[in-house]
């Protein structure tokens, strides 16, 4: 009588052990592949099969489903697929995938610190056309095709101290900027260059004191649409004019010598989610 | 075309026990459960709030990796257990459930102090942040599971000592043990996805 | 043996009141699925009434801004959660296991269970109108419109609450059917034997199990939210409240191929019965269906072409509904020549069917516009969205609906409605319910929104939406028609014998109503319409006349006992969910509750006095 429960290779507890020394051992390795670094560009694919496997086992052994009826296979297998689906299609809408905001390396480097905060704005580009602008290619933010418009860029070689230009994106269409994080130094003359790689927002770029000012700033530049969304108030410490789409500009000015800063676009409603620490470094 | 299964004396269209079909059919719709969970995790990720914690700073893989090999090591007991009642033997079944059960509280004992390290260390709460919203709700899901799995596998060792659960071949306790296993496969995907991809891509060991 | 269930012994009775409360029979369970959900079907036609009254005039005043909102939020909400997804349940649990030659479900425990569930969270869900405000945001409670900033009070809660106590209904039961399906079947019944109704439920309840978990964790996400200070749907902490679209969604769009399934699933039965035809292309229909329940998880932002998502989101999402399009248009030639060369009978089941082809078709047609994207940026939350939800809601869904009371109403009472209140009643429904709806395209096109309480003249709009109220006083008649004659067919209606309309699957072989064991001996099938091909055979025989079936025969078929716990757990979840909402001692209580009901239920034997 054909049962479920004859199989023809049932595994022995044997079996069962060598495989728990396998997940284990497969899980230390996991761990120590984080210590070698030349293997970081290749971390998500490494760890993606190394969990795969470790999943295989446990669901074609432990959970017996190579000895069973196909059938199980078919009802796991399927709401497996369909729930990988879902949150592809979800990373994609979103996207986060690739340059977005998970698995890329800028948006977790920039949290611990690491590295220059001079990124190039080709994740804005490629972002871009990841979700189908269709309007006029934008050239590459990282060079200065753009004619720099009424936007008020004191000259790069003034007459002051050598000054850093920091250049700052938007993420295409989505209304954040591309950086979470931006630095200077205390005391520099440095000029934030932001280049709005959107193909219809219009934003601007505002050093505000960390805290609730950005609010209370953003909430006030929301009547100020004679002034580019800039209100009047002493606690802006510097900020760039409006920026059309597919145009950049600039204001310089000088890092404050101490305090949280943070930076964050005043164009109305876009200051709930395009905003980012501002760290003076000494 | 009905079989008669071994287990239950009646027939079915394909042989197969009815419960068995009906955790297996479960278990994929917890699929999407638990999907629509990380998911959401995976959209949000990244997503800060200045001054807060954010991943990088809280997670600690030395502690996570231990509690995966825990759990990891809970499902070779529970295919143990499995094997000793599906054998007729109660006394090692309830040895090895017992193990099992043992193994569960440990990791949820270490979920629990990896979740008041970050409130109480971080200052990381379900409120703070995104990523402490996504974060605690996904891992608090998993161990909710884990705890209702330790539940059931307790109850499974005290009811050995009055009814008998070598009928049918161990089924409650088989059921039980796809429950199990389900919820590590599924600790598998979160440790990968929140613990080591973002801890290796940034190199911030 | 002391245990608990001895401490309350097991019920017995399978009569009266208690009889009732405690049964686990697939046909009585039906029943109460159908007349509660019926219940919920005119209330949720109520709530529209006073929608219609409102809007019938410019600048009307019939009821408040406020009322107004919870009314369509309501109306929507409890037409499809508490109307049509529990009354296509009366049906997969009436019908299903008559139709597959099974005695009842796979977990006829369970089955109680989904249906308490639903009866204890229906009422929950309706109780917010008395206890401080039903949801109010219209049925797909968009973010941040429903955070606890912009939507204070407890409404939204009844909705996150509410909606995730009937999930664990609706899940639990689709668990049940598929389990049943492939595990019950009479021998020699393969798939491709099956009736379609089988198949199409098979496909509702594999897509409630997928679909389901993912608006239940958006729900989760809004509540953590609103009660807990979340961020999930906060766009201060950075979060997008697109995403809750996207959740909802993803399950919306599954859901609403839940909803149309089953009347597809009916219509296909009643179809070659009244055609006096096999079904034509019976293949290509179970395809078709299953093709369906696929396509649909890849459709779900054609619900979102006006968020931005982007004109690649929006060409692939518009591409992927109109194929859509297709497997459905297949299966209405397959109607279509089915009917064609039949010998048809146009009695009221039939009527109903054939109103549902027409219908859908229009509303099918309205939904092809909306795929094309740009096309839909004009449609969007007008009314003619409200026409197109309408005409394959009610149309669709609601005709197939009472053609399938007509058709099985004698199998399950063992009278027979009244033919000529029936084709009234038809009648009625049908011209109302194009009255009512047809209009709204005009209105659309004209630009008036969707959830708008009122209007000025100037816009031009008050001729047809006076039109459009009119009609549902039509509907409304031939709605009251009908149960006027349900209860007067309950008392004196022609006995309607075993197989009253010469049909062809297998519920018709056995009495009407079924004995408590539905077959005296279970039948072997053959081939598709098997009951129709013993019939031509000339052997449909004993089980045919109702011999061997009286009261006193069969004790050697043993039925599963009756049980207290499905409706023990089902409060204890009841009263959870309250607890969440108002104390949390009683969230306590209530999940202590349930599990006490867990744990007495798996000691209880499936039958009780087993003597094995």
């Amino acid at each position: 009588m054909a049962s479920s429960h004859e199989e023809s290779t049932h595994p022995t507890p044997a079996v069962y052990a060598k495989i728990a020394v396998t997940l284990a051992l497969i899980t230390a390795a996991e761990v120590a592949i984080l210590y070698i670094d030349s293997l970081r560009g290749l971390i998500i694919p490494i760890f993606v099969v190394m969990s795969t496997i470790k999943f295989a086992m446990v669901a074609m052994f432990y959970m017996h489903l190579k000895f069973d009826n196909k059938l199980f296979t078919l009802f796991f297998v399927s709401g497996l697929a369909l729930a990988t689906g879902v949150i592809f299609a979800l990373l994609i809408l979103f996207g986060a995938l690739g340059e977005g905001r998970y698995g890329s390396p800028e948006v977790v480097s920039a949290e611990i610190g690491h590295g220059s905060d001079t990124h190039s704005t080709d994740h804005g580009h490629k972002e871009t056309s990841k979700n189908g602008e269709t309007s006029a290619d934008h050239a590459t933010g990282a060079k200065s095709d753009h004619a720099d418009t009424k936007a008020d860029i004191a000259s790069k070689d003034s007459s002051t101290t050598s000054t850093t230009t920091i250049e700052i994106g938007t993420k295409g269409d989505q209304l954040f900027f591309d950086q979470e994080k931006m630095s200077g130094k205390a005391g520099d003359h440095i000029t934030v260059k932001l280049v709005n790689s959107a193909g219809a927002q219009q934003h601007n770029w505002v050093l505000v004191p960390a805290g609730p000012a950005r609010l209370e700033i953003a909430t006030a530049g929301m009547t100020a649409a004679t002034t580019g969304w800039v209100p009047n108030d002493d606690r802006i410490v510097a900020h760039t004019e409006l920026i059309n789409p597919g145009e950049s500009g600039g204001v310089t000015f000088q890092v404050p010598s101490e305090g949280a800063y943070e930076f964050v676009c005043t164009f109305p409603g876009h200051s709930f989610t395009m905003f980012g620490a501002f760290e003076i470094t000494q | 075309m009905a079989n008669i299964t071994e287990n239950t004396g009646h027939e079915t269209t394909t042989g197969l026990d009815h419960r068995k079909l009906l955790i297996w059919a479960f278990l994929g719709s917890e699929c999407m459960f638990f999907g629509s969970l990380i998911a959401t995790y995976l959209v949000y990720y990244g997503q800060g709030t200045p001054g807060t914690p954010t991943p990088l700073q809280v997670l600690d893989i030395p502690t996570t990796s231990t509690s995966t090999f825990v759990l990891l090591m809970s499902s070779f007991m529970m295919v143990m257990s499995y094997n000793a009642i599906s054998k007729g033997n109660v006394k090692n079944f309830r040895i090895w459930i017992m193990c099992t059960a043992i193994l569960g509280a440990t990791f949820l004992g270490f979920q629990f102090y990896e979740f008041r390290e970050f409130a109480v260390h971080y200052g990381l709460t379900p409120r703070t942040n995104l990523f402490g919203t996504t974060f605690f709700t996904t891992t608090g899901f998993h161990g909710a599971h884990v705890t209702v799995g330790v539940i059931w596998l307790v109850s499974l060792f005290l009811y050995s000592y009055r009814g008998d659960l070598t009928k049918d071949h161990g089924l409650m306790v088989d059921i039980a043990a796809l429950y199990w296993h389900f919820v590590d496969v599924v600790w598998i995907v979160i440790f990968t996805l929140v613990y080591l991809i973002p801890v290796g891509v940034s190199g911030g060991t | 043996m002391a245990s608990i269930s001895n401490v309350l012994r097991r019920p017995t009775s399978t009569t009266g009141v208690w009889g009732w409360i405690t049964t686990i029979d697939h046909k009585k369970i039906g029943i109460m699925y159908g007349v509660s959900s019926f219940t919920f079907f005119l209330i949720g036609g109520l709530e529209a009434f006073l929608i219609r009254l409102q809007l019938a005039r410019p600048e009307h005043a019939v009821v408040s801004p406020e009322v107004y909102s919870q009314l369509f939020t309501m109306h929507a909400l409890t037409m499809i959660f508490l109307g049509v997804m529990p009354l296509s349940a009366a049906f997969f649990n009436l019908v299903i296991p008559l139709m597959i030659g099974a005695r009842d479900v796979a977990f006829p425990r369970l089955n109680a269970l989904s249906l308490w569930i639903f009866i204890l969270g229906a009422l929950m869900f309706q109780s917010g109108w008395f206890l401080g405000g039903s949801p109010n945001s219209g049925w797909f409670a968009y973010a941040p419109l429903t955070s606890s900033t912009f939507s204070p009070g407890n409404g939204m809660d009844f909705y996150t609450l509410g909606l995730g106590v009937l999930g664990v209904s609706s899940v639990a039961a689709a668990l049940n059917f598929i389990v049943t399906i492939i595990n019950m079947r009479a021998p020699g019944m393969t798939l491709m034997r099956m009736p379609v109704f089988v198949w199409m439920t098979l496909v509702t309840s594999i897509l409630l199990v997928t679909a389901f978990p993912v608006i239940t964790v958006g729900l989760i996400e809004l509540f953590l939210d609103r009660r807990f200070g979340f961020n999930f749907f906060n766009p201060d902490a950075g979060a997008d409240v697109v995403l809750w679209q996207h959740l909802f969604w993803v399950f919306g769009h599954p859901e609403v191929y839940i909803l149309i399934l089953p009347a597809m699933g009916i219509v296909t039965e009643i179809l070659p019965t009244f055609s006096k035809k096999p079904l034509f292309g019976y293949p290509v229909i179970v395809f078709s269906g299953i093709a369906i329940g696929f396509m649909g998880w890849a459709v779900w932002s054609h619900h979102m072409f006006t968020v931005g998502l982007g004109p690649i989101a929006n060409s692939v999402f518009a591409l992927t509904t109109m194929t859509i399009a297709v497997p459905t248009g297949v299966k209405i030639f397959n109607w279509i020549g089915t009917m064609w060369g039949g010998n048809i009978e146009l009695k009221t089941p039939m009527l109903f069917s054939i109103g549902f082809i027409f219908l859908f078709i229009i509303g099918g047609l309205s939904g092809v516009m909306h795929s094309i994207a740009p096309s839909d940026a004009q449609q969007q939350d007008t009314y003619f969205i409200v026409a197109h939800i309408h005409y394959v809601l009610f149309g669709g869904s609601i005709f197939a609906i009472m053609g399938g009371i007509y058709y099985w109403f004698p199998k399950a009472s063992g009278r027979m409605l009244s033919e000529s209140i029936g084709k009234v009643s038809f009648w009625l429904m049908f011209i109302g319910m194009n009255v009512t709806f047809f209009p709204m395209h005009f209105l659309g096109m004209d630009g008036m929104p969707r959830r708008q309480y009122t209007y000025d003249s100037s816009y031009g709009w008050d001729f047809w939406n006076l039109v459009a109220t009119i009609g549902v006083f039509l509907l409304a008649a031939g709605v009251i028609a009908f149960v006027h004659n349900f209860f007067r067919s309950l008392r004196k209606g022609e006995i309607a014998g075993n197989d009253p309309w010469d049909a062809r699957t297998l519920e018709w072989s056995i009495p009407s109503p079924p004995p408590e064991y539905n077959f005296a001996e279970i039948p072997i099938v053959n081939s598709r319409d098997a009951f129709w091909e013993q019939k031509q055979r000339g052997e449909a025989g004993e089980q045919g006349t109702g011999a061997g079936y009286g009261e006193e025969e069969h004790h050697d078929i043993h039925m599963p006992s009756p049980s207290y716990w499905p409706l023990v757990m089902a409060i204890g979840l009841t009263a959870a969910a309250y607890g969440m909402l108002y104390s949390y001692p009683l969230a306590a209580l209530g999940a202590f509750v349930t599990m006490v009901g867990i744990y007495a239920w798996s000691m209880e034997p499936v039958t009780a006095s087993e003597d094995h």
